[in-house]
């Protein structure tokens, strides 16, 4: 179990350069065993944040491991043409707290106040997304969807009723409107 | 539940922790029968100043557009003038 997330990076690693090889579009989902439950750091990164409790580890293995996974992305040549998305699905998980995630706002996960539904989120797009921007947009998950439609340029045809940033920002995010091949694959990675 | 939009946010059904237990699945809660509850988040990100409109206590909201000067509010700090953003 506490090797689990190391698996999937490596899965994830290796199947990004596959795809990538293939020339065609792509969508990768990488979600995080860890910071979530059990909380247990893998070998190597146990007591690697100075805590004692393992969930701080986690957050460095996991930190790590998007590093490694953007850095595949590098090396395999597609990373200005990838638009990068790390979020959470809900807020913290405080039944086991202290070993858990911390929100400053009202409830947890499990209730519909801001601290079961407000999650951080941040955006990496190489020469898209200007670094340190901040934003309060309001976003949904379920947004993804339809987004990543959009950058593969894959049209809604069927006009079906759902949202995007694309629908929101139709000129920032709409490249492939322009040129169909100028951005070719998104690439998300959350805690579930 | 709860529906957002822009900085508002209004609970239709409010349920109440009663006794915290982990927050989750152990957690007893209770029903509030009076709802909805409107917050204006940017103002109270913590959803403790529940008001009858979300403008209820920023009249500016609504007067800053229709009436032309969002400055007419004076009890309105700076502060607050500076999270909502419309009195720049």
């Amino acid at each position: 179990m506490a090797e689990g997330d190391r698996l999937l990076k490596e899965f994830s690693v290796k199947k990004i350069k596959e795809l990538a090889e293939g020339g065609a579009p792509f969508f990768l989902e990488h979600a995080f065993m860890k910071v979530h439950a059990d909380n247990f750091a893998s070998k190597a990164f146990e007591g690697k944040s100075g805590s004692k409790y393992p969930y701080k580890d986690d957050v460095v293995e996991v930190d790590a491991y998007i590093g490694e996974i953007v850095d595949a992305l590098d090396k395999a040549g597609v990373l200005a043409n990838t638009f990068v998305f790390v979020t959470s699905d809900n807020g913290p998980q405080l039944d086991s707290s202290p070993d858990a995630g911390y929100t400053p706002f009202r409830g947890a996960k499990g209730s519909a106040w801001e601290g079961g539904v407000r999650v951080p989120v941040i955006a990496y797009w190489r020469g898209m997304i200007k670094p340190g921007r901040q934003s309060d947009e309001l976003f949904d998950l379920m947004d993804l969807f339809n987004t990543s439609l959009h950058l593969a340029g894959i049209a809604n045809k069927n006009r079906r009723i759902v949202t995007s940033m694309a629908s929101t920002r139709p000129r920032s995010c709409s490249p492939t409107t322009e040129n169909p091949t100028a951005r070719r694959s998104s690439s998300g990675t959350r805690k579930t | 539940m709860a529906m957002r939009m822009y900085e508002y946010k209004i609970h239709i059904k409010v349920v109440e922790t009663k006794a915290q237990w982990l927050n989750i699945d152990m957690t007893t809660v209770s029903d509030v029968g009076l709802a909805p509850w409107l917050f204006n988040l940017y103002i109270d990100p913590k959803e403790e100043y529940p008001r009858r409109a979300p403008h209820e206590r920023l009249p500016r909201l609504h007067g800053s557009r229709t009436q032309g000067s969002c400055c007419d509010v004076q009890e309105v700090s700076a502060q607050e003038h500076r999270a909502v953003g419309v009195c720049d």
